[in-house]
């Protein structure tokens, strides 16, 4: 019934977000109101937005799942199988139903495997970047003035940084491993959590609602917890969605360029970079992980975009509209 | 608004400077560009010999003092790898890596646009749905695995493009068109949803105000308000394709741009060419950002730079 | 119509759509590689008659940096210029060397003197005359310790070179150097008048069968035919153009569709993708280098149970596509100078291995094996199977992969060797000289023995002149090195290359991209 209507907020160019940006929540509609039932339900009547949870939560289960799942060890060679095709093609097999790339390893299991290195990657990335990008907006909003400059200087400088490149060198001194892929895509990634939460914090505190509860004489940490923090919590969830999308993509680029997860372990960039060797003979070696990558960003996008949507008003009421035909 | 610029500079030069001296100490950790560069049977004496040469023997603080020296005079040194001036082989492969950036956002521009406004003309119709749902693919799939996929389809089966390299016309539609994919994504998306809002706003008002044209409240004033944040977008994309993306669609269309460049240079440990790039680069960066904001001034004086 | 079904339906032909092209992609080409023999290649439509002339497209893995070609070791240099200039000697079909530039082949005056009769009437493309002064200054640039030259290796124990006379040239040597005729091989000649000149590292001038016609930076180099050429045969191609495509899927890609005739470095699996395959046996020697001074492969029953251990056949088979043979307990090609006829590889025998393995106690015994990835044709995976093949023997197997970088620290420390270091050991030079200095000798970079009879015959044979005597030194070196397992020997790789159907070419044992030996049918 619905469309997915906003951008992806990582998207937008993070210095120019201002508190305007921000869709004000504060009061009475401040708090999405939990329910799982509701929220359920508010899920099932955007169907992308359920099929992408839908895949997201199947791909979490057999991600945990994986060493039950997975028919075969993904760093198990065996010279004699190596590319082999899909159950499908003819000399393919259930054995190694999505077929074997040049050592022989199963691409199933790489695959689930796969998907534990993406998933971990991406939240770790993300926690990380956000936690500490969370904290400094939280201080430049509230304390405001100097440290505010400050602060946003510091985030200006970085932002101008030329990312991927920097990422490139560091990863090759230190040498690229899940460890260092996850420290240097945070250390590039907590920009826009900061301007975010700087951006909520100033409007909030703007806020006339704020300004009484400070006058009546309530403390300051209060004011915090209760007005400031219930206003983070959706916009930062739909970042932190998008940006998680963001990151998948990320690892999988610097995976396939070979500055990110090394072989034996897996991941989906990596095994695309190994199966373009031998695109013409195998291309099941390129075509499945990729699949999976698209798949995964889609899905996230999705409930990201569904997130947006239902955790502001003002939005479900657009969203509303537009299905009732206003659109002109 | 001279002013503002000047402090941007500033900004930038520290930024630059920061960059470089990150670069600088980076690089000299990752070891030894002296072995590297050498055939492993090469004789200790010659690997000396090497080192001597290309001033690899001094202790870092030396070989620092002598960098920022160098840097002052625009003197990056001589690559490494291409025994050339640093500078003269960033500044060869850069107008490539333009050709393509520019190509791709060009084209990620032209999609978008249309498209987007299409879109919100009337959000959730079929058309709408096709656009967004395109969209959110083009913004999902890995940029690496689409160009294999258009190589392998475009090139090799069909044989419409040539299968990499650069030159002609033709050598640039692919590595462009899989460069400007989610780029053209995400700018729909954003164009689509600031034109609904915008619409949304001017409906209600000219619903009011009887017998305007539509076309010219919408297009003039919804395009105008709608083009801040596109602006916006569309130069954060730019320097992401720039000093990122680049990178990945180079390697593997073979295109000799920066990028191709960068990767390389690691690979042989050209710490020198390194250098340059990232310099190089960082500059680029910088002026673009700038860029940006006045064209953002430009086109909405309400809008107030911090 | 719901908004869920539709998009449904949308991603479900996308993905038709892509596993449709997917699978057409392959298999829809010609599958005419079929090659017999080591030398040759067999395009199946028919063998077609050569025509003269005709263009075509060469694409290398790298571009050259630069032009000059003695100042880098570039191989993406090396194969422009092996075209522009000629050296003194040249190596035939079967990889012996036999006069070019030069007249006849090299004689020795004394222990420390070499003489050289230049060919006559030889100009350059720019009508500079080939003379004995010429030469002696092309060699003399390289040697200047000032020039910088990374070639500088290949000609170490040269310390003067003169004209004699107009086609004579004298070259002395530090101390008995029974190799230098290799190195006249290696070392191109230059018009030392137009070297002086700041063009020379663009717009190279040599005596050879083509000429420099343009070079667009990242884009392409071309050469044409010399019509004047002096040699013979001279060549048919007229033009050929050079293009620089770092991945070897986009190098065969450009194969397939037609953009390419001739592809370097083909991948043992897609030999048969490409229109047409040419292989033979190759300078690189993948072999793993055993720690005989300590650890638990100072056991000589150990190594040798690790060579037993692994079915170097069934690598070359599943790893190589066949594409290798087997080294035959050296690391030595048989066209090396220096190649042990005598000795006889390690065969395939688990159960020895197990045995011998059991007997010395070792069971179980941690085996490091440093390695790296991305170096070499498929370093990683030979590095795994050997060490599977380890695991099987009993022992303990911890395969470490690390960057080059560091890579080379633990290949060339000396105080701590790790029981087993994967290497690719290559020799453009094809003679034992250096590999033996390298990694059999006990201080050699990449050594893990501490014999002194064997290093003494290593030292005796670099200034051993008499080429018999020389043989017989390497034969004895070779021998101990294969009895006492100092490594596990692995394979001789084959080079491989990819053609198009019009191009026929024999490929070169010494991995030189001649193009006066190629033609094509139409």
């Amino acid at each position: 019934m619905t469309a997915i209507e906003q951008p992806p907020v990582g998207a937008v160019d993070p210095r120019f977000v201002t508190p305007g940006d921000v869709p004000d929540t504060a009061g009475r509609f401040g708090r999405v109101r939990r329910g799982t039932a509701r929220t359920l339900r508010e899920l099932w009547s955007d169907k992308a937005g359920f099929l992408g949870a839908a895949y997201l939560l199947l791909l979490v289960l057999v991600a945990v799942l994986a060493p039950l799942v997975a028919p075969h060890d993904p760093a198990a060679q065996s010279l004699s199988d190596r590319l082999d095709p899909p159950f499908w093609a003819a000399e393919g097999s259930w054995d190694h139903p999505l077929g074997t790339d040049n050592l022989g390893r199963d691409v199933l299991s790489r695959l689930i495997f796969g998907a534990r290195v993406s998933l971990v990657v991406g939240l770790a990335v993300v926690a990380l970047a956000g936690i500490y990008g969370v904290v400094l907006g939280l201080i430049a909003g509230y304390k405001g003035g100097r440290i505010n400059a400050f602060i946003m200087r510091y985030v200006d400088t970085q932002l101008a940084f030329p990312g991927l490149l920097l990422i490139l060198i560091i990863l090759t001194v230190i040498g690229p491993s899940v460890t260092t892929v996850i420290i240097v895509l945070a250390i590039n990634n907590w920009m826009v959590y900061a301007r975010v939460t700087q951006g909520i914090v100033l409007s909030v505190k703007e806020n006339a609602y704020v300004e009484a509860a400070e006058i009546v004489g309530c403390k300051s940490r209060r004011v915090v917890f209760r007005h400031i923090l219930p206003n983070l919590t959706s916009p930062l969830l739909t970042l932190a969605t998008l940006e998680f999308a963001a990151v998948i993509l990320s690892e999988a680029a610097l995976s396939f360029l070979g500055v990110g997860i090394q072989p034996p372990q897996t991941s989906w960039g990596l095994d695309i970079s190994i199966g373009k060797d031998y695109i013409f003979n195998a291309w099941w070696l390129v075509t499945f992980p990729g699949i999976a990558i698209a798949l995964t960003v889609l899905s996230v996008n999705l409930v990201a975009s569904w997130l947006r949507v239902t955790a502001d008003p003002t939005e479900r009421e657009k969203r509303f509209a537009a299905s009732t035909g206003f659109g002109a | 608004m001279g002013r503002y610029i000047g402090k941007r500079l500033l900004q930038g030069v520290v930024v630059i400077v920061g960059v470089t001296i990150v670069v600088f100490v980076v690089t000299r950790m990752i070891g030894d560009p002296v072995r590297v560069m050498l055939p492993i049977e090469a004789t200790p004496e010659q690997r000396a010999a090497f080192a001597k040469q290309i001033g690899f023997d001094r202790s870092i603080p030396v070989q620092f003092v002598d960098f920022i020296g160098d840097l002052a005079r625009f003197d990056f040194g001589e690559s490494l790898w291409q025994r050339r001036p640093a500078l003269d082989v960033v500044t060869e492969h850069l107008p490539r890596t333009f050709q393509l950036v520019g190509a791709g956002m060009l084209l990620g521009v032209l999609l978008s646009v249309p498209l987007g406004v299409i879109a919100a003309l009337r959000p959730g119709s079929v058309r709408d749905r096709l656009t967004v749902t395109s969209s959110l693919l083009g913004l999902s799939i890995p940029q690496f695995w689409l160009g294999l996929i258009f190589i392998v389809v475009f090139a090799v089966q069909f044989k419409w493009f040539p299968t990499s390299g650069t030159g002609t016309f033709k050598h640039l539609v692919l590595p462009a068109l899989t460069m400007a994919l989610p780029i053209s994504g995400r700018l729909t998306m954003m164009v689509r949803s600031s034109m609904i809002d915008e619409l949304n706003t001017q409906y209600i008002r000219t619903a009011k105000a009887k017998g305007l044209p539509y076309r010219r409240t919408v297009g003039f004033h919804a395009l105008r308000n709608a083009a801040v944040p596109f602006v916006s977008l569309a130069g954060w994309e730019g320097i992401r394709a720039l000093a990122g993306y680049a990178v990945v669609i180079e390697t593997v269309f073979a295109w000799p741009g920066v990028g191709f460049l960068a990767l390389e240079s690691i690979e042989r440990q050209d710490l020198i060419l390194l250098q340059a790039i990232v310099f190089v680069i960082a500059i680029i960066v910088v002026l673009f950002n700038i860029g940006i904001d006045i064209a953002y001034k430009a086109i909405d004086p309400r809008i107030k730079l911090t | 119509m719901s908004n869920h079904t539709h998009r449904t339906r949308r991603l479900g032909a996308l993905l038709l759509v892509l596993g449709l092209t997917a699978a057409t992609a392959c298999g829809g080409d010609d599958d005419t590689g079929a090659d017999t023999g080591d030398t040759g290649d067999n395009g199946g439509s028919g063998d077609a008659e050569a025509v003269e002339g005709g263009s075509i497209s060469i694409a290398l893995g790298s571009e050259p940096t630069t032009l000059d070609p003695q100042i880098r070791e570039d191989g993406g240099e090396r194969a422009v210029n092996d075209n522009v200039y000629e050296t003194l000697l040249f190596r035939n079909k079967d990889g012996e060397l036999e006069p070019k530039l030069a007249a006849e082949m090299p004689t020795q005056i004394d222990d420390t003197t070499w003489e050289v009769k230049l060919r006559e009437g030889i100009t350059f493309h720019n009508d500079e005359p080939l003379n004995a002064e010429v030469v002696a200054a092309s060699f003399n640039r390289i040697i200047d310790p000032e020039f910088n030259s990374e070639q500088i290796g290949f000609v170490e124990g040269i310390t003067e070179i003169e004209a004699v006379d107009e086609t004579t040239v004298r070259f002395t040597t530090e101390g008995p150097d029974p190799i230098l005729p290799s190195r006249l091989y290696w070392i191109k000649v230059v018009p030392i008048e137009y070297s002086k000149d700041s063009a020379f590292a663009e717009s190279p001038v040599g005596t050879g069968p083509y000429k420099f016609v343009e070079w667009q930076r990242g884009q392409e180099l071309v050469l044409e035919k010399n019509p004047d050429y002096w040699g013979d045969p001279a060549p048919s191609i007229d033009e050929v153009t050079y293009r620089f495509v770092a991945e070897s899927g986009t190098r065969l890609s450009g194969l397939i569709s037609g953009e390419f005739d001739l592809i370097t470095n083909l991948l043992p699996e897609d030999a048969d993708q490409a229109p047409k395959s040419a292989h033979v046996q190759g300078l690189e020697h993948p072999v793993m280098i055993l720690n005989a001074m300590g650890g638990p492969t100072e056991s000589l029953e150990v190594r040798q149970a690790m060579n037993y251990a692994v079915d170097k056949e069934a690598l070359a088979e599943e790893l190589y596509g066949g594409f290798a043979e087997v080294d035959q307990c050296q690391i030595l090609s048989p066209t090396y100078a220096g190649f042990n006829e005598e000795i006889d590889a390690y065969p395939y025998d688990p159960e020895m291995a197990k045995q011998m393995i059991t007997d010395a106690g070792a069971e179980g015994a941690d085996i490091e094996v440093i390695s790296t990835a991305g170096r070499w044709l498929k370093d990683r995976e030979v590095t795994e199977a050997v060490a599977n093949y380890w695991t099987e023997a009993g022992l303990t197997v911890n395969v470490r992969i690390f960057e080059f970088d560091e890579y080379l620290d633990r290949l060339f420390d000396r105080e701590t060797r790790a029981p087993a270091i994967f290497v690719v050991s290559s020799n453009e030079l094809l003679d034992a000289a250096r590999v033996m200095a390298a990694y059999y000798a006990k201080d050699g970079t990449g050594a893990s023995n501490a014999n002194e009879e064997l290093v003494q015959l290593i030292d005796d044979a670099r200034v051993e002149t008499d080429a018999e005597a020389r043989e017989e030194l390497y034969a004895q070196a070779t021998k101990i090195a294969c009895d006492e397992a100092y490594f596990a020997f692995l394979l001789n790789i084959e080079d491989i290359y990819g053609l198009s159907e019009r191009l026929q070419w024999e490929p070169r044992v010494d991995a030189k991209l001649i193009v006066s030996e190629m033609s094509v049918t139409g």
